[in-house]
């Protein structure tokens, strides 16, 4: 019976859960994921061990029969023991479904307030602009 | 009495009225739907998020993130929603009337309240009162809910670690049902981590944490407040259109009584008038007799 777990805890695929507040945006069986993670891109392949992994503002890519990529905001991806991967983010969009103009327009206002700040001290409201520059910047990434 | 064409013309405006008023339930009914299928569409990453948080924790130890220290401070800020537009019968009345009666009975006397309003009609009533106002935002919509959130969490993150505030409290309107709404007034920071039950953890299995436990705490406590917020301006939104739905259709209602009585009275009227001008004819028909 143990064996049994063990094999299905390595199979050979991964069980992704993409989800934000706004529900479930996708959840499918893939070969292998990319992540932005908080020190740096990774990659997860099957058989993974349980990992808990801070995401930041960049360009997830499942791995399934074809590559999709998703403009991701920061969050968190978890690996359970059983080999599903959880990936909490506050947003996402597909790659295909980005508007770019509008995250352009979006990502000038944004540094521009910035460039705007100076000397004052950073606040609640300066990290708020920028994540807003690091998630236009992903949209224009993932498009 | 009022003249017959004075009381036409009333009716006929009540009549507008009432049109105005059911017109209003119906949109409220119709975007009523809408947020309640945003509050059910958050609450899978809500309670994966607030199952990861405690988790987290656990591990790390209460103390291990400045969010979860309790300074038994005396400055208190306060996060009110409330909507930006009226007619929506106590809805707004009930947010700031709670606010200012936790401020008098609950909060030691010697607290230094500080207000983060997100909503018109909050912002309105505070400031004629000259509340101390740190922030103003507008109501969330289903569209800016999330964005609005995120801010405020950021902020008053950043207003607790700096020390410019010790205790942060939410009041928002529970969206109980169309009909009801509950006023809740809730401990945001600083964080009262959910106890996981202690069984759970001898079995967890080891993860491995990247990068280290406390700084995926300090990440993801933000987006806990975020998502916690974000579930109080939906359930605000929903208890708006709720609000203003029953509000709208009782409005409805009295109209219609309104225009039945004025009906009727419009009827009299105009008997009179028919029968004073007949009495007059006999009247006259009578002298031209005799």
């Amino acid at each position: 019976m143990a064996d049994v777990k063990l094999l299905s805890g390595h199979s050979t695929s991964l069980d992704v859960n993409l989800v934000t507040p706004r529900g479930v945006v996708a959840h499918q069986a893939a070969d292998g994921l990319a992540a932005p993670g908080e020190l740096g891109m990774f990659e997860l392949l099957p058989g993974h061990i349980p990992l808990l992994a801070a995401l930041k503002p960049g360009v997830l890519t499942i791995a399934g029969k074809a590559r999709v990529r998703y403009a991701v905001s920061s969050g968190y991806l978890r690996v359970d023991p059983a080999g599903a991967v959880e990936v909490l983010v506050e947003q996402a969009v597909l790659g295909g479904e980005v508007d770019v103009d509008k995250a352009k327009i979006e990502l000038r206002e944004a540094e521009a307030e910035l460039g705007k700040w100076g000397d004052r001290p950073t606040d609640g409201d300066w990290k708020n602009l920028v994540n807003r520059v690091a998630w236009a910047q992903a949209r224009i990434d993932a498009a | 009495m009022p003249s017959l064409k004075a009381i036409r013309k009333r009716i006929g405006s009540v009549k507008n009225t009432r049109k105005i008023t059911r017109a209003m339930k119906m949109v409220a009914a119709a975007k009523l739907r809408r947020a309640q299928d945003a509050i059910i569409a958050a609450r899978p990453y809500a309670a994966a998020l607030s199952t990861v948080v405690s988790e987290l924790a656990e591990v790390a130890g209460s103390d291990a993130h400045p969010l979860f220290e309790d300074r038994k401070g005396k400055r208190t800020a306060i996060v009110a929603f409330t909507s930006d537009r009226g007619l929506a019968g106590a809805f707004n009345a009930n947010v700031v009337k709670r606010v200012e009666a936790f401020v008098a009975n609950e909060l030691p006397a010697d607290s230094e309240v500080s207000l983060r309003l997100i909503g018109r009609k909050g912002n309105q009533y505070f400031a004629r009162r000259n509340g101390n106002i740190t922030s103003y935002d507008p109501a969330a919509t289903g569209a800016t809910a999330l964005a609005i959130s995120g801010d405020t969490a950021h902020r008053i993150v950043d207003d607790f670690v700096e020390k410019r505030v010790d205790r942060v409290f939410v009041v928002y309107n529970e969206f109980k049902s169309a009909i009801t709404q509950a006023v809740v007034i809730k401990q945001i920071l600083p964080v009262v981590a959910e106890a996981t039950s202690t069984g759970a953890s001898a079995g967890r299995p080891d993860y491995s944490y990247e990068p280290g436990k406390e700084e995926l705490l300090a990440r993801l406590v933000p987006l806990y407040l975020q998502i916690g917020l974000y579930r109080a301006a939906l359930e605000s939104i929903a208890g708006e259109f709720g609000a203003r739905m029953s509000a709208m259709e009782s409005a409805t209602n009295n109209a219609g009584e309104m225009i039945s009585k004025m009906t009727l009275d419009y009827n009299r009227a105009r008997q009179a008038s028919i029968t004073k001008e007949l009495l007059e004819i006999i009247g006259g028909a009578e002298a031209l007799k005799g």
